[in-house]
């Protein structure tokens, strides 16, 4: 009796685990209407995907490459930076730098990854390179090294280019890497902060990731949006030992849909 | 002082000894010990040719014994319809064994201390006599084989009880889990009927339900999953309607984690699954607690964990081919400055309403 019983339970057991085993298949997509792309990574493996490796406009989840390049190169935090007059009227989300104006490479590399500020961004890669383009070089060069093969930037801050593509794959791979940079894993926790200019203003922002705050665990990484790429997010929450990257791309509601996935997959690490 | 104390040592010694032993084994029954010889012989063996004869056995038995002083090969004979006249007793015995055998015997008293007998044993249809003298050597506990007989049957009496117990309480796990295979006759497991009964009652209930109804198929044919399909055959209950008649009653009372668990997703006229989520339980909640809500203006603290399961449920839908849709070209990177209000609309919308 019992033994009959023991051999059912092992072989229900295996039967789960083969579930199990279906459900982390990456090729699965348990959740078709989370995005048009996305893929969620639990400690590092991709878990759940749909077209992970699809192209798409990444808006200003190019930033965490920017950031990146900045990081690896020669970076000085404390660096005056001088403002261009064409970063001071870059569009979209800004903190309302004016041109002329100097700043510390720190404070607006962090006012660049927590609030997305497109004049810190272009600020920031024209000092370093001299001018986006040249920048831009830099980037792609850096994303090719990191095995970014379906990935292609011309636009430092993300703007939508026609060529200006990457996948939810390459920027999981990017996210990965940039979070073993303290500079960065420690800005992007960041739920708001202010540059100082030399001039004696004070601009102060908030994040734009609203999981900061409001989600156990959320450790922001990078929010983007642009016509073409729609809603865009890396989600970043870790629990205990257990870390949880979420990439979106044209998600239509993204917190719900990273709170949801990053819930889910939560639930997932602590089942097995 | 130290002499008396001497004396004393012994008795003392005694007393400990005796409230240390355990109460059975402190009341003995007076016995005799009887070394007894057994001489065996069979039909139809050829002159000169002798059986293996057995070593003198030792035999203590209680002196109000009403069986006589004859070995039972170990407990493998059993002796019944034993007689006794005068000096001489009479008795049949049944063996177990390989063959098993049957025989009779009796034996006369000579005096107190000693005794002469014979038996003979049918062994699948040969038959064997033996003699047996029987001499006391000496005394001993009577009582030492009962309490031994009395511990065996208390311990398969426990064994049985555990075994028992342990099945009833496999049995109930079957129903605490839900799981019906258990049950089945199949398993070996002979669960009272009754466990049925208690586990396709619980089904009827939210609890039961809830319990089952997110249960997927379990992928390895002829095995049990304990999903709704598989119970629902189990207990002969149509559990479609079972869900429109729990769901219904749970969209009336907003009972949100029954909803959440085992409604959203299908539709309130046949509790099939939804095509639309406007004909799904749930849906007026939803629209009413969930829908429009943003991510930083979050739904009120007891709806957030529905809103939630709404959310995942909605994402877990299929792709229609209206759901793509394609960039149009401009090129501000991050969102465009909106109300909260317009943007409180916006959000969320499609995830309830497309």
């Amino acid at each position: 009796m019992t033994r009959r019983a023991l051999r059912w339970l092992v072989a229900a057991l295996a039967g789960l685990s083969s579930i199990a085993a279906h459900a982390s298949d990456p090729t699965v997509d348990l959740f078709p209407r989370a995005a048009t792309g996305y893929v969620v990574a639990i400690n590092g493996k991709p878990r759940w995907a749909r077209a992970p490796d699809s192209p798409r406009a990444p808006a200003s989840l190019t930033k965490v490459l920017t950031a990146l390049v900045l990081l690896e190169h020669d970076w000085q935090p404390h660096a005056q930076i001088v403002v261009s007059a064409r970063a001071s009227h870059a569009t979209g989300a800004r903190l309302g730098l004016r041109a002329g104006e100097r700043a510390y490479a720190v404070e607006l590399l962090e006012a660049m990854l927590v609030a997305s500020a497109n004049d810190a961004c272009l600020a920031l890669a024209e000092a370093a390179a001299g001018s986006a383009q040249a920048f831009v070089t830099r980037m792609n060069e850096r994303a090719a090294a990191l095995g970014m093969v379906a990935s292609h930037f011309e636009d430092p801050c993300g703007f939508d280019q026609p060529r200006q593509v990457s996948t939810p794959n390459d920027l999981l791979r990017l996210t990965a890497t940039a979070l073993t940079v303290p500079a960065f894993a420690q800005a992007i926790a960041q739920a708001r902060g202010e540059v100082h200019t030399l001039g004696g203003r004070k601009l102060s922002y908030t994040t734009s990731n609203l999981l900061l705050g409001r989600l156990d665990g959320a450790r922001g990484v990078k929010t983007g949006h642009t016509s073409n790429a729609g809603r865009c997010l890396i989600g970043l929450a870790t629990r205990g030992t257990t870390q949880v990257i979420v990439v979106l791309l044209d998600a239509p509601d993204r917190w719900w849909t990273a709170a949801v996935l990053i819930e889910e997959a939560f639930r997932a690490a602590q089942s097995g | 002082m130290i002499r008396s104390s001497i004396r004393l040592l012994p008795g003392a010694l005694a007393l400990a000894l005796s409230a240390a032993l355990p109460a059975a084994a402190q009341t003995r029954e007076p016995g005799d010990l009887w070394e007894v010889t057994s001489e065996m012989s069979m039909s139809g063996m050829p002159a000169g040719m002798n059986m293996p004869q057995r070593p003198p056995q030792r035999i203590c038995r209680a002196r109000n014994s009403d069986k006589p002083p004859v070995g039972d090969n170990d407990g493998r004979c059993e002796m019944y319809d034993t007689k006794r006249t005068g000096n001489a007793f009479s008795w049949k015995m049944r063996c177990e064994g390989n063959p098993p055998s049957t025989g009779t015997g009796e034996m006369t008293y000579e005096g107190r201390d000693s005794y002469k007998g014979a038996m003979t044993l049918n062994v699948s249809g040969q038959t064997m006599a033996i003699k047996l003298v029987g001499k006391r050597v000496g005394e001993c506990d009577g009582g030492e084989s009962k309490r031994q007989v009395a511990a065996v049957q208390q311990q398969a009496a426990a064994a049985q009880q555990q075994a028992t117990d342990a099945r009833a309480m496999q049995c109930k796990g079957a129903v605490d889990s839900m799981m019906p295979y258990l049950l089945r006759a199949e398993t070996g497991l002979q669960c009272d009927p009754k466990y049925k009964t208690d586990l396709c009652r619980k089904l009827q209930t939210p609890e039961g339900f809830s319990a089952v109804a997110p249960r997927a198929p379990s992928q390895m044919a002829g095995m049990g999953s304990g999903d709704l399909k598989e119970i629902g055959e189990f207990c002969g209950a149509n559990v479609t309607d079972l869900r429109v008649r729990l769901c219904k009653r749970a969209d009336e009372q907003e009972t949100l984690d029954f909803l959440a668990s085992s409604c959203l997703g299908y539709t309130r006229i046949d509790g099939s699954a939804s095509a639309k989520p406007a004909d799904s339980f749930g849906s007026v909640i939803i629209a009413r607690e969930c829908a429009g809500r943003t991510f930083s203006s979050p739904p009120a603290q007891q709806y957030r964990s529905f809103c939630s399961a709404a959310a995942r449920q909605n994402l877990m839908q299929p792709v229609t081919a209206d759901a793509s849709k394609a960039g149009t070209g401009t090129t501000k990177p991050e969102e465009p400055k909106e109300d909260a209000a317009t943007r409180g609309k916006k959000l969320l919308k499609d995830i309830f309403n497309r």
